[in-house]
């Protein structure tokens, strides 16, 4: 992707062919139509898939609780996390107003509440429907408790079965949830249904301003992910995303990735080779972090054992310059850039 | 434009006014040709600069009543200090209580502004491990992961080793107190500002989602053999010294928005572009109703049914705090606020210039702020006339309560699309303001 985004940037400024684009379109659909097909459906329907495979495993595992089906349900865990990375990076601005990610991953958990809240859950003798409960409960980091935190692995281990029994219903709830969303994007779905409204009316935010609000609302977040963990004075490996699975690195590389592509498909779809070539900073910008990433563990954790708190801080920074990148972009192309979750934390 | 009668039926600023606080409707806050002559005069804007003059006068008298109520809760500590007894412990509360409701209103300014956001920390940091500071039941204490200094318990302690520092803790000043923050590292070691205080007067909150607040006795700033909880003198220093604290730090803000004082934080803002003062403004109001107050201080306590992550949770004071933060956004909306004292301040304002571009949008911006108005005050009706406070209310399976709080975070959603759409009214489109390298 990296490269591909890089030859669109050179044929950009050394062919000054205004039918590059046009060339490569398909004038069929609008670019909004695009983002849709090509972007967030695939990766819904990805992460129903992965989903739906967890919840399969999670349900063999519990009928024959043996090591190799545990290392498959927790491979099959770190799945769907990426997988669910991927589409949040590009429909958070949909999943933002009722704050829809918490269903799937509850961070920052500085607390604990996760793992205080599951151990409660199982002790309730008459506990209400999950779905109906916290959706701490209902998530990704519910079940990363069960399959990767040590106490919780033991009792699965002892075949402790009120751990088994909600290890399923965690991931039946999962499943739900991901399809939910799925169906959101559908043509009859309400994330569909607003999101045509908000095009047809006078506040359209149009392709590029579904990406730069994309990216702005992702980046606050990845600025968030990086500095909790390092600190001010130390670093608090609790603090990072997915610390019990081990993989807050590859989320990040994840989301880049989507961006990648959000950034790719705005380039393709612009009217003139002038507004494809304002995108080139960010391009920039997303190509020295991917070089940064390239050699980076897939967590907090190893980097910091590695002695490579410096990269991470450097992460940071170019975190930073990217946020500036799009501020500027959306400034060059006049798109405003709204408030999103993150800011004030 | 509000008249100084329909204010006091607004609300005074003493907490209870909250009970009978209504909306100043759209078409008061408008309307500029209904003033009588008992009403405050009506400023529109000639210049659009007035408006961010007056953004800071409004700014200068909310943390002057900061100020001064802060005053005010060091004297009525004073007297428990001096006298412990219930009923100085509960004035001395009261007078926290009161404290905070300019004070919440101050933080409107937080974002936007890098003078205020800077500083802040040391005066309203929160969640608070509050095990750094005093005694705590272990059984209902939830921490900080990797928090070493989470169970330090300063007023016992005359020295603290933390991740490999020797402290010497003997002499309690301010400066050792600010100098405790982040201890370790960690933002929940908090030692100072509010919510320090707020846990030395109410203790721990040991009710979870059940009725009740912290039940701290008044016998734990007592003298002698009737001192409980132990360390009842060191105890009383704490609170004294956290207080003369807040109060300078107070004064060093108040300090920052006076007109008359050459090269402070005021003079850097107005000889800035309208835009960009205008965009400090914005960023602040949208910041605090979204990813603050509806996110940080309502939706995650809410989804996690989380007490810990309520914002006054000691002294169960949270729908107060959240009524206050809104009324702040309002206030520079409106360009109007009520003083501690009765008095009122108007003058140009954003809601004007709104205004002037489209009224009819106008008057649909200004519905979404009495919308979001109407719903905290709901919240704070339930805790002054129904009894059930904010962390009964996001108790898990209350759907009653839920609805309640999940009501007033749409509102505050809708809110900040209302600023935003102000915003693109008058011209501001990039809503970030630069500043430098600050990160709010």
């Amino acid at each position: 992707m990296k490269m591909y985004l890089k030859l669109i940037i050179l044929s950009l400024s050394l062919t000054g062919c205004d039918q590059f684009f046009p060339e490569q379109l398909d004038l069929s659909r609008s670019p909004m139509t695009v983002l849709l097909e090509d972007q967030i459906h695939p990766r819904y329907t990805s992460l129903v898939s992965e989903a739906s495979s967890l919840r399969n495993l999670a349900s063999e595992f519990c009928l024959n609780p043996d090591n190799k089906n545990f290392g498959l349900l927790q491979q099959q865990w770190r799945t769907t996390m990426l997988s669910w990375q991927s589409a949040e990076a590009v429909s958070q601005l949909m999943l933002e107003e009722n704050m829809e990610g918490w269903r799937f991953q509850f961070w920052p958990d500085k607390k604990n509440l996760t793992g205080r809240k599951v151990e409660e859950r199982l002790k309730s003798k008459a506990p209400i429907p999950l779905l109906s409960d916290s959706v701490i409960l209902q998530g990704l980091s519910a079940s990363e408790y069960l399959l990767f935190d040590t106490k919780a692995n033991n009792a699965l281990a002892l075949k402790k079965t009120e751990y088994c029994q909600f290890l399923i219903e965690n991931t039946e709830a999962l499943f739900a949830n991901s399809m939910e969303l799925q169906q959101n994007w559908e043509k009859s779905g309400s994330y569909y249904i607003k999101l045509m409204a908000m095009e047809r009316g006078k506040n359209a935010l149009g392709l590029n301003g579904w990406v730069l609000n994309s990216l702005d609302a992702q980046t606050s977040r990845l600025k968030k992910e990086l500095a909790l963990p390092l600190g001010k004075n130390r670093t608090n490996l609790f603090m990072a995303e997915s610390w019990r699975s081990r993989q807050s690195l590859e989320n990040i590389r994840t989301v880049l990735a989507a961006f990648d592509a959000l950034v790719a498909l705005a380039i393709e779809q612009s009217a003139s080779q002038e507004q494809a070539a304002v995108w080139q900073n960010i391009v920039l910008e997303l190509d020295n972090l991917s070089l940064s990433m390239q050699n980076l563990p897939y967590d907090f954790t190893t980097a910091i054992k590695q002695g490579r708190a410096d990269e991470l801080r450097s992460l940071k920074e170019q975190i930073n310059s990217l946020s500036t990148q799009i501020v500027r972009t959306a400034s060059k192309l006049e798109i405003p850039l709204g408030f999103n979750s993150s800011d004030g934390d | 434009m509000m008249s100084n009668s329909s204010l006091a039926t607004a609300g005074s600023l003493i907490l209870t006014s909250a009970l009978l606080a209504g909306c100043d409707s759209v078409e008061e806050t408008l309307n500029t040709s209904s003033n009588t002559d008992e009403s405050p005069s009506v400023h529109i804007a000639e210049n659009s600069s007035d408006i961010i003059a007056h953004y800071a006068d409004i700014a200068l008298a909310t943390y002057e009543d900061a100020l001064i109520t802060a005053k005010a809760l060091k004297v009525a500590s004073v007297e428990l200090v001096n006298s412990p007894s219930e009923e100085s412990l509960a004035l001395a509360k009261a007078a926290w209580k009161a404290a905070r409701v300019p004070y919440q209103q101050s933080e409107v300014f937080r974002f936007g502004n890098p003078v205020v956001d800077d500083w802040e920390g040391q005066l309203n940091a929160w969640p608070l491990d509050e095990g750094l500071i005093d005694y705590v039941q272990s059984t209902h204490y939830d921490y900080e992961m990797g928090n070493d200094g989470a169970l330090a318990n300063i007023i016992s302690s005359p020295e603290l080793t933390v991740s490999g520092e020797k402290l010497d803790l003997n002499n309690l000043t301010p400066q050792l107190l600010a100098d405790l923050n982040e201890l370790g590292g960690s933002e929940a070691n908090v030692a100072t500002g509010y919510h320090a205080v707020e846990f030395l007067l109410w203790g721990q909150d040991l009710n979870g989602t059940a009725p009740g607040a912290g039940n701290r006795p008044a016998t734990d700033f007592s003298q002698g053999a009737d001192c409980t909880g132990g360390n009842c003198e060191r105890r009383s220093q704490y609170l004294l010294t956290a207080l003369d604290l807040l109060i300078s730090d107070l004064e060093y803000m108040t300090q920052q928005w006076q007109p008359e004082i050459k090269d402070n934080y005021r003079s850097d803002l107005l000889s800035e572009s309208v835009d960009q003062g205008f965009r400090k403004m914005l960023f602040g109001m949208g910041s605090l109703s979204l990813g603050e107050l509806a996110g940080e201080r309502m939706k995650v306590a809410l989804e996690a049914n989380s007490t810990e992550d309520e914002h006054d949770c000691f002294s169960d004071n949270t729908h107060n705090s959240h009524f206050y933060n809104n009324l702040g956004i309002r206030n520079v909306y409106t360009g109007q606020y009520q003083r501690v004292n009765g008095d009122v301040i108007t003058g140009p304002s954003l809601a004007r210039l709104v205004a002037e571009k489209d009224e009819e949008q106008a008057l649909a911006i200004l519905t979404d702020f009495d919308q979001s108005q109407r719903a905290l005050q709901k919240l704070v009706d339930s805790a002054e006339k129904d009894g059930i406070f904010f962390d009964q209310l996001i108790a898990s399976g209350d759907d009653k309560g839920n609805n309640l709080v999940k009501s007033a975070i749409s509102s505050l959603v809708a809110q900040t699309s209302a600023i935003e759409e102000a915003a693109g009214l008058i011209g501001i489109q990039q809503l970030n303001p630069d500043t430098a390298d600050h990160q709010f």
